[in-house]
């Protein structure tokens, strides 16, 4: 190391505190740009993770998504992994079917509390229960409003209950007397009565000629394969058509990946932009690194002959005029760096700030002694 | 005794258009003890001598022998460090370095510790007349006169046994050159150190105890 290199420095701060200028701005827009693409990368992550996109099986027009009385098979193709790829793609698959009760009250059966707006917390909605299987049950339980739960006198609601689409499609019907045991109650009033959907299934069977599911509807398990979704959903759904004749008996899947959309493209886009200004500003610290160390160097090349004179080795003065060269831009970088909390940021401003500088420092010190014996000869 | 010694030595080198000639098979020994004086017209080839001398530059042909050893096979960055010290016509001191740093430096280069390397330093530097005010200074704030002296104060307070000065006093009036010569003469009678001494002055030469004339890069020897 040069002896007296710090103050060789601190006595002509000058050109130093442009390099220190210089790598201080561009280290905090590099740490700038190196956090940014990382919190955008966590931002997309994120948007994936936990955006909940909605899948929603509606008519082939698409204008309707309940009533659809599909038959058991739509509901095999979400959720039976034996026969179906589907299922890989659907996490929370929402089913229901509506029944009636005592030939006025609805009674709808339900495979998860997202199913109804009086059972979901979320849409304002809410469900104490006794049992914790309710949802995965097939027993005859129930749940009904709070108001009703309390004026039960004997704490079982028995009646009579048949299929109305039965009706319209002018099948047998037969109504079927049935006790349902409450397994818990929802918020507020009403009349409406909830059952398992695996219960409401089975009393379709009996009740008429066989399961028909009135909704269904999913939400995408991952949301980076949504193409995928769409891909392996296409063998069992057909796309919205709203030309097509109203009594087609073929069902449409409806994927609202909207909001996700232009949440990603707009983070994908602030990634592309800041995935191209990085690499300009790492050629800008490699190019302020050659200029501000040839500017620095330029008037030294008497002191480097003079220090090789007095017996200083090549490879000593090299490492010497580097260090004066880069002291500085090292400090800026290192207090950017832990400023900034990106320290990949400023070692790569630093590294090539110094593969700059060693550039021009080589050329500098490749002086031979002699200059300056020719010099005044 | 014979310190150095150029053995036949040339040096030759090829300009823009054509092969330059600059040192012929130039023979000469140097004793300690001594002052030499080498004289030549601009361009005779002295200071390309110098340059070889003090291990500067390798002789294309001949050797130079440093106590008999050939600097070819020395180290010579060692050589210029502990044995050879080179006082130029100007640009000898580091511009940013006070006195007593300039004449330090060398010392630290050896490895010297701080505290010894400051005192041999004050100590040339008080040798050569410079006062302990200026030791401070930055050679910006020095005479010319005085710059040449803390130059030979690196020489002495590095204990270099061989010192190679290039027109020592060409920068300077005649009180001043008077000075650095009667300091580099005392260094070599009184502290047996070999002084080579290359200038156009032919007064300057006759204070010397030999004098080496160049011409054309051929040497012709006076006593």
């Amino acid at each position: 190391m040069n002896p007296f290199s710090i103050k060789r420095i601190l006595r002509a701060p000058g050109k130093q505190i442009v390099s220190l200028l210089v790598c201080t701005f561009l280290a905090v827009t590099s740490c700038y740009l190196f956090s940014y693409r990382v919190e955008q990368a966590r931002s997309l992550a994120e948007a994936y993770e936990s955006a909940g996109v909605l899948c929603v099986v509606t008519d082939i027009t698409g204008t309707q998504s309940d009533h659809l009385r599909m038959g058991y098979g739509a509901v095999s193709a979400v959720t039976d992994r034996t026969f179906y790829r589907l299922p890989d793609y659907v996490k929370e698959p929402r089913m229901t079917k509506e029944l009636l009760f005592n030939e006025s009250v609805p009674i709808i059966a339900v495979s998860c509390p997202a199913c109804a707006d009086e059972l979901d917390p979320t849409r304002g909605g809410g469900v104490t229960l006794f049992r914790e299987d309710f949802f995965d049950s097939d027993e005859m339980i129930c749940l009904v409003s709070e108001e009703a739960y309390l004026s039960l006198a004997d704490g079982i609601v028995s009646g009579g209950v048949r299929d109305p689409c039965a009706d319209q499609r002018f099948v047998e019907t037969v109504t079927e007397q049935v006790e349902l045991v409450p397994a818990g109650y929802f918020k507020g009033v009403g009349e409406k009565i909830f059952i398992p959907f695996e219960t409401g299934m089975q009393l379709c069977n009996t009740i008429s000629d066989g399961g028909r599911v009135d909704s269904l509807s999913f939400l995408a398990k991952d949301n980076t394969k949504l193409d995928e979704l769409k891909d392996v959903a296409s063998d069992v759904f057909g796309t919205v058509d709203p030309y097509a004749e109203t009594g087609t008996r073929s069902f449409a899947l409806t994927v609202h990946d909207e909001n996700l959309k232009t949440t990603v493209a707009a983070i994908e886009s602030n990634i592309r932009r800041t995935n191209w200004l990085i690499p300009i500003t790492l050629a800008l610290a490699i190019t302020a690194g050659l200029l501000l160390g040839f500017i620095a160097t330029r008037n030294e090349s008497n002191t480097y002959a003079l220090m090789r004179s007095v017996g200083m080795t090549k490879r000593k003065l090299f490492f010497a005029a580097l260090l004066e060269q880069l002291l500085l831009p090292l400090v800026a970088c290192a207090v950017m760096g832990a400023v900034f909390r990106a320290p990949l940021g400023a070692l790569a401003v630093f590294l090539l700030y110094a593969l700059g500088c060693t550039a021009a420092v080589l050329r500098a010190v490749s002086v031979s002694p002699t200059k300056l014996l020719r010099e005044q000869e | 005794m014979e310190i150095l010694k150029a053995d036949n030595v040339s040096f030759s080198y090829i300009n823009r258009f054509q092969r330059v000639d600059a040192v012929k098979n130039v023979s000469c020994a140097f004793e300690t003890g001594k002052a030499y004086a080498i004289v030549g017209k601009s361009g005779s080839g002295k200071t390309t001598l110098l340059s070889m001398l003090g291990g500067l530059e390798n002789p294309t042909e001949g050797e130079v022998l440093f106590k008999e050893t050939p600097l070819r096979t020395l180290d010579r960055d060692a050589y210029r460090r502990d044995s050879a010290a080179v006082i130029y016509q100007s640009l000898n001191l580091f511009p940013l370095l006070t006195a007593v740093e300039n004449v330090m430096y060398p010392l630290k280069l050896k490895g010297v510790p701080a505290a010894e390397a400051k005192k041999r330093a004050e100590d040339a530097l008080r040798s050569v007349g410079i006062s302990e005010t200026q030791f401070k200074r930055l050679p910006s704030r020095l005479s010319g006169g005085e710059q040449q002296r803390v130059a030979i104060a690196r020489a002495i307070a590095s204990n270099a046994e061989l010192i190679l000065a290039d027109e020592p006093t060409g920068n300077l009036d005649i009180t001043n050159g008077d000075q650095v010569v009667s300091i580099l003469l005392r260094l070599a009678h009184e502290e047996n150190r070999c002084v080579i001494i290359v200038t156009h002055d032919l007064e300057i030469a006759a204070e010397a105890d030999e004098i080496l004339m160049m011409k054309d890069g051929m040497m012709e020897r006076e006593e």
